[in-house]
């Protein structure tokens, strides 16, 4: 119990809870089902590209080409559908995208082992080449036309629920798929040799490589489950908004590795969990659209957004040097 | 050291070919370059201004190409003048994603020598010529015309605008609230919101605006996705008959809402015709022709310019006419 009210997702939890109640006080509908539920739906998408995220960031790197392989998964898997008269609905769809998310992970996990580069570096030519590869040879233009069984999927809830003010809203079934990832993310996370390599990675890559785990296949795992997941994130969010873009989430990676951050994941490796992954884009969905409920503007929001992730990448050094354990210099400790 | 000197010869031809097979086929032995610079070259509105950009480069003898980020973003958008200045290019049309921070890049085209026509852009000061498809005041009355018949005269309304610095949109809006001010005392607008020209942003704030003042009855859209994210909120709660939605759109974005009444009004002009009156323009001033009122630019809604002259001395060129786009006529306007 103590444990767990000393983790850092316990106290994301804590402010989340906090920053809703200030909100609900001044306006009582943030509490409504129907606010919550579009809080969730505006965070499943987030979340999905996030656990790919957090997978990366516990191994020690920073990617930051996933939102390109969202973009280039998603429009190019709707594009050769649409090409080939496709009627039906989301489930080839997310065949195809994760097909083409995997491939461009594994390739990618080719070229930084193969070269043994930093796959941050790496990402900055993938993003910029993804985002490219679909302006130039896929299309230019948002496309509006939908498969018919691509129509509706927008307003497919598992619960319908009236709204306060008025119409209706719901739980949107894509929330099964975010519970389906999380629960595997996790299992991977915790009771897999994958899993466990993850965090010996990003904790110590020299010991890991010594304690006789596969770094190179762990990262090809790695980015390929990154690209999938990618892929998946990409095809929601374009039957969400009924169109598919070739410039989908781009200049919101940034904006998805603070959340991941916020959830407690180390930049620089060895931490992080998927609770505290879902916890972190939830705040930020909250902070980001609570401000509208509130009344106050976009200018302070983003300022808001800027303060808490300083707080929260303190919190852990902080927490660290109270220990009396500085996790990144144990040689000046033996002295 | 044969392996990597193969490596690197491979690698460089690699480069060479993807260069060769990238670069467009660009007319030789022609005098004029003109190039016109947007906001995005992902948007459908733009890709059918390039229609109408291309179509006078070949009725007039002139190189013409259309250039510009892949996202809204004036940063980008700069840049992207910056590279084409050097370039010898004998006219820039920019449409500014924001108007006041590209002035100076605007100056440095001309001082250049470059001949610089902007459009969306009226109290521009850096120019020799703006071009407007009409006179904002006037399209910003009409829109809140439309708009006060569609609402009975009465109720909330909000209005969305691309971005608080884009002219064009903040003098449609200025002028359609007052207006309502003046003939529609019994309306009221409960403000301003930036989508950030991003269907997706104008979503979730019309989403999270109805739980907050939940009695809006209209909506005022200025770019192009605006009342279609707007749109799709209120569709998806089921508030198609209760709020009417009025604003600046095309049907490609639009016409699913048209159809469905979620989105009544879709008001417009044509920017393949303004892209090509706008090359006019710049053709004409290089000839040695003086622009002047009442002059044909030999473009539909361009038989008989005004051209008034704006606070910071640039002469601003209007068409005349918009186009009024619902559910019935929608076919005639295929972009």
């Amino acid at each position: 119990m103590k444990k767990i009210l000393n983790s850092h997702e316990f106290v994301v939890f804590l402010i989340l809870v906090i920053i809703s109640i200030v909100i609900g006080l001044r306006n009582p509908l943030f509490f409504s089902a129907s606010a919550i539920f579009d809080i969730i739906r505006g965070s499943i998408v987030y979340c999905i590209m996030a656990l790919g995220v957090l997978m990366v960031l516990i191994s020690g790197n920073v990617d930051i080409s996933f939102v390109a392989i969202a973009a280039m998964a998603s429009y190019s898997t709707h594009m050769l559908l649409l090409g080939l008269g496709y009627t039906g609905g989301i489930g080839l769809y997310l065949v195809i995208a994760i097909f083409f998310g995997l491939l461009v992970g594994l390739a990618m996990a080719f070229i930084t082992t193969q070269f043994n580069l930093p796959i941050f570096y790496v990402s900055l030519g993938y993003q910029t080449l993804w985002y490219g590869f679909n302006l130039f040879f896929v299309g230019r233009a948002m496309n509006f036309d939908l498969p018919e069984g691509l129509v509706g999927y927008y307003s497919r809830f598992l619960v319908r629920v009236k709204d306060p003010v008025a119409g209706e809203t719901g739980l949107h079934v894509s929330v099964i798929y975010l519970l389906v990832i999380a629960i595997f993310i996790w299992w991977l996370l915790k009771y897999t040799t994958f899993g466990r390599g993850l965090y010996a990675m990003g904790g110590n890559r020299e010991v890991a490589i010594r304690a006789g785990f596969n770094v190179k296949s762990i990262t090809y795992l790695m980015l390929a489950l990154s690209g999938g997941l990618a892929a998946v994130a990409g095809v929601i969010q374009s039957a969400y908004s009924r169109f598919f873009n070739p410039v989908l989430f781009m200049g919101q990676d940034l904006d998805v590795i603070a959340a991941v951050v916020i959830g407690g994941a180390a930049i620089t490796g060895g931490r992080g969990s998927v609770i505290g992954t879902i916890l972190g884009v939830v705040l930020i969905q909250v902070l980001n659209r609570g401000l509208i409920f509130m009344g106050v503007s976009a200018e302070w929001q983003k300022m808001v957004v800027g303060l808490v992730l300083i707080i929260f990448v303190s919190i852990p050094a902080i927490a660290e040097r109270r220990q009396g354990r500085l996790k990144y210099f144990p040689v000046s400790k033996e002295k | 050291m044969v392996k990597k000197i193969l490596s690197t010869v491979l690698v460089f031809t690699l480069i060479a070919g993807f260069m060769f097979f990238g670069a467009q086929p660009k007319a030789v032995a022609q005098d004029l370059v003109f190039a016109t610079v947007v906001k995005s070259v992902a948007f459908n509105w733009f890709l059918r201004m390039e229609e109408g950009i291309l179509q006078f480069g070949e009725d007039y003898g002139v190189t013409t190409f259309m250039e510009g980020p892949s996202v809204a973003d004036s940063a980008q958008q700069i840049a992207v003048i910056e590279n084409l200045i050097p370039q010898g290019i004998d006219a820039l049309i920019n449409v500014p994603h924001g108007v006041k921070e590209q002035e100076p890049v605007q100056k440095k085209a001309m001082d250049a020598g470059i001949i610089v026509i902007t459009h969306e852009a009226s109290f521009v000061e850096n120019a020799h010529y703006d071009l407007e498809a009409f006179d904002n005041k006037a399209y910003g009355e009409e829109m809140m015309r439309e708009l006060a018949t569609r609402m009975g005269e009465k109720g909330k309304y909000v209005q969305f605008v691309g971005s608080l610095t884009n002219a064009s949109h903040n003098e449609w809006m200025d002028a359609a609230l007052a207006y309502q001010q003046e003939h529609y005392p019994e309306m009221e607008s409960i403000g301003r919101y930036e989508s950030k020209d991003d269907q997706e942003v104008a979503y979730n704030t019309m989403k999270d605006l109805l739980k907050t003042y939940s009695d809006i009855r209209g909506v005022l859209g200025s770019a192009a996705g605006d009342v279609v994210g707007a749109g799709r909120a209120i569709e998806e709660m089921g508030l198609s008959d209760q709020i009417a939605v009025v604003g600046t759109s095309i049907p490609s974005y639009a016409g699913e809402l048209l159809k469905t009444g979620a989105v009544d009004l879709a008001m417009t002009w044509d920017p393949a015709t303004a892209g090509y009156a706008a090359n006019v323009v710049a053709y004409k001033i290089i000839q040695g022709e003086e622009i002047t009122e009442g002059m044909d630019l030999g473009v539909p809604g361009y038989e008989s310019i005004k051209i008034i002259e704006n606070e910071n001395g640039v002469p601003v060129i209007y068409g005349s006419g918009w186009a009024k786009i619902d559910a019935t006529n929608m076919d005639q306007y295929p972009f």
